[in-house]
């Protein structure tokens, strides 16, 4: 084989895209949906999806997304259809309470099938990804740990993220050959008391800042007597919009800092391995200019934000062959419906998968 | 090669990789009139089919095109020119075109702007109304009827009001319904009394037509004034804001998460915040919208217009303004009063 020399050496990720290409398919994808009140979404979003696997280059080959726009329209309308009859007849308040108990039943499966559906469709190098996690499983991860680590007040909060994790990537194959994740608790708990230091430097400087005791405390009781009160007003919605600024980064840190551990610790196969070094710092900088740049420009950089960030996470990511990667072998499964995958897209359920 | 004789134009190079492998090996494709090859670079040909089983897929940006054989053999190829003219394929390719970073992009990107901001603004109300027609009678009188049952189980007490009593609010009731004209028929308006304790002077409507006032509204307001509150529930069931709202901020949701995509961690939680509030001035606009369908219906029946705004000063005067007025479901007393006096005063 003449690949050989290069088998061993590791393959970077690259991602080839740019800003102003993905900028037109974008405008135009968006005119498309607009003019067909948003029916065009569907096709878009395999366009979209086409066009960040299709650029994502891994050793010189590149990953591709195979859904149709017909798949995940079909799976949209189901989805629209069962959302509008959940919200009117949540109106009746017995039947609300016996659809609150359904739905306990059918998020972790809409979950599985999600993956499962997004597995199926993507592919690295012709050798489509496939996903075998269960629904007791998902239910156990999403629904029970997270309840046994609210009774700990959230400190074993690092031991459900791997349980997690390792219902993700355990879960995933490629063609056949299996996919692995296990590590010590340390690198969780390292990301847990960063992004705990974050929040807790947040809440020091808050009080620095607004010089909580009397008057913080004041602000809130004054607006309750005497609700127009502009500057009390103004000083509970600070500490409001504070909590934003102070939340939404430490999930930031967290989640990169918990890739970088997933990546390293993921084997492929027999010994492929991964390694990732994204910056928490960084792709919070990212993460925060590219939000206020969308909003500065109403919108239009969102092409640029979504490039730039693809970019970034590429640029530090690094794949370990520890064969030949001509050998991989692909299976033929049956096809999955779009329904959990139009479920997360709709509902946007977090499902904190770290890519 | 005395097979390929009638290959015609030049063979378009690129890579292709065998059915469920993800061994990948030099390879160009080969055109004849009817029969395409796949031939590596040994010259042995590796897969060949009719050139209408080929299925080619669309451009996307300057990425490898993919061209699937029937037996699953993949091949790519950045050739693009090459493979158009070989294959005679245009598909797909008007779309890649508009796509291509050109000053025509900022026309489409002002159409947007525009159609943006119409779908927003006309589009959106336009699907609700189409919602709200769409939803099936039988289904909004089942949520009354739900509704008034969970609500005697929990919280309502059976009216304590005398039968004459009851009978001078109906005999209003009535009136101020028959106001309407044939629009009353659209709903099937029923009057309601219980006891509300602690909620004091208050009345609510449901959106197949129930409304329900509270013995406290009857003992302490005037007539006027109460017709005026029955106008103002009337109002909610015939504009039909309960179903709006729901709908509404569905639409609002389900718009957004289509459309916008994932618009990144700090953004969508501003999005989500937005959207609570968005919906709160709505539900605010209702309120006055039914404030002067109210007054409007209340004077036609022959009451005095100027009946609600007393029960406004009233609850003003009792329980103080609610607050800051944009996170609020209800507008605050002043402005209602504001509202109402255009109404009154206007004809």
């Amino acid at each position: 084989m003449q690949a050989q020399h290069s088998q061993t050496t590791p393959a970077e990720f690259e991602f080839r895209g740019s800003a102003s290409e993905y900028f037109g398919i974008w405008i135009v994808n968006l005119l498309l949906s607009l003019l067909t009140f948003g029916i065009y979404s569907a096709w878009a979003k395999v366009r979209t999806k086409k066009y960040f696997y299709q650029n994502t280059y891994v050793a010189g080959r590149s990953f591709d997304y195979h859904a149709t726009g017909v798949q995940i329209l079909i799976g949209r309308l189901i989805v629209i259809a069962g959302i509008v009859a959940y919200t009117i007849l949540a109106a009746i308040p017995l039947v609300n309470l016996v659809m609150l108990l359904g739905l306990i039943f059918l998020i972790p499966y809409l979950l599985v099938r999600s993956l499962r559906f997004q597995a199926r469709v993507s592919s690295w190098s012709n050798v489509r990804f496939d996903f075998e996690g269960t629904w007791g499983s998902a239910a156990a991860n999403y629904f029970l740990y997270p309840i046994i680590a609210a009774l700990t007040l959230y400190t074993t909060w690092p031991f459900v993220t791997r349980s997690i994790q390792r219902f993700h990537v355990n879960g995933h194959s490629f063609g056949t050959t299996p996919m692995s994740f296990d590590s010590p608790i340390a690198p969780f708990y390292k990301a847990f008391f960063c992004s705990a230091l974050w929040v807790i430097a947040g809440i020091v400087a808050l009080l620095a800042i607004v010089g909580v005791n009397a008057s913080t405390l004041g602000a809130f009781r004054t607006l309750e007597n005497d609700p127009g009160d502009i500057a009390a007003l103004l000083t509970v919605l600070s500490i409001y919009g504070f909590l934003i600024l102070v939340m939404v980064p430490a999930v930031i840190i967290y989640h990169a800092m918990v890739r970088n551990t997933v990546y390293n610790y993921t084997i492929l196969g027999d010994g492929h391995r991964f390694h990732s070094d994204v910056s928490a710092l960084r792709l919070l900088w990212i993460s925060i200019s590219n939000a206020v740049v969308i909003v500065l420009t109403l919108g239009l950089m969102l092409p640029w934000a979504h490039v730039r960030r693809a970019r970034y996470l590429a640029n530090h990511t690094i794949f370990i062959p520890a064969g030949p990667l001509d050998d991989f072998v692909g299976t033929v499964s049956a096809n999955v419906s779009a329904i959990g995958d139009a479920y997360g897209d709709i509902e946007g359920f977090d499902i904190g998968i770290a890519v | 090669m005395d097979r390929l004789e009638d290959d015609i134009g030049a063979p378009v190079h690129g890579r292709a990789y065998p059915p469920l492998s993800s061994r990948e090996i030099p390879a160009r494709l080969a055109v004849g009139t009817n029969t395409v090859w796949l031939i590596d670079d040994q010259g042995q040909i590796t897969t060949r089919c009719a050139p209408e089983e080929l299925s080619v897929e669309s451009r996307v940006g300057a990425t490898e095109r993919r061209v699937n054989f029937p037996d699953g053999t993949l091949f790519l190829t950045d050739k693009h020119a090459a493979l158009e003219h070989l294959l005679a394929d245009t598909r797909g390719s008007r779309l890649h075109h508009a796509e291509k970073f050109h000053p025509r992009l900022i026309v489409i990107t002002l159409a947007c702007l525009v159609g943006a901001w119409g779908v927003w603004k006309y589009g959106l109300a336009l699907l609700v109304a189409l919602a709200v027609w769409m939803t099936p009678p039988p289904l909004v009188a089942t949520i009354d009827a739900g509704v008034m049952q969970a609500l005697d189980q929990v919280l309502t007490e059976p009216s304590a009001l005398n039968d004459a009593e009851k009978a001078e609010v109906q005999d209003s009731f009535d009136r101020v319904l028959a106001a309407m004209g044939p629009a009353s028929d659209d709903h099937d308006y029923t009057l309601e009394f219980r006891d509300l304790p602690g909620m004091g002077p208050n009345a609510f409507a449901l959106p197949n037509g129930t409304i329900v006032v509270t013995d406290d509204l009857v003992r302490r307001v005037s007539t006027d004034a109460l017709a005026g509150v029955i106008g103002h529930e009337i109002g909610h069931v015939a504009e039909q804001h309960g179903l709006t709202q729901i709908y509404r901020s569905l639409g609002a949701f389900i718009l957004i998460g289509m459309m916008a995509g994932d618009t990144g961690p700090v953004l969508e939680q501003v999005l989500l915040e937005g959207n609570l509030i968005l919906s709160l001035s709505y539900s605010r606009q209702h309120e006055l919208a039914a404030d002067r369908f109210g007054v409007d219906l209340a004077k036609k029946a022959g009451f005095d217009p100027d009946g609600l705004s007393d029960f406004f000063e009233l609850l003003e005067r009792e329980f103080g303004d609610q607050g800051t007025d944009w996170l609020s479901t209800h507008p605050r007393f002043e402005d209602r009063l504001e509202n109402l006096k255009s109404v009154t005063q206007g004809h």
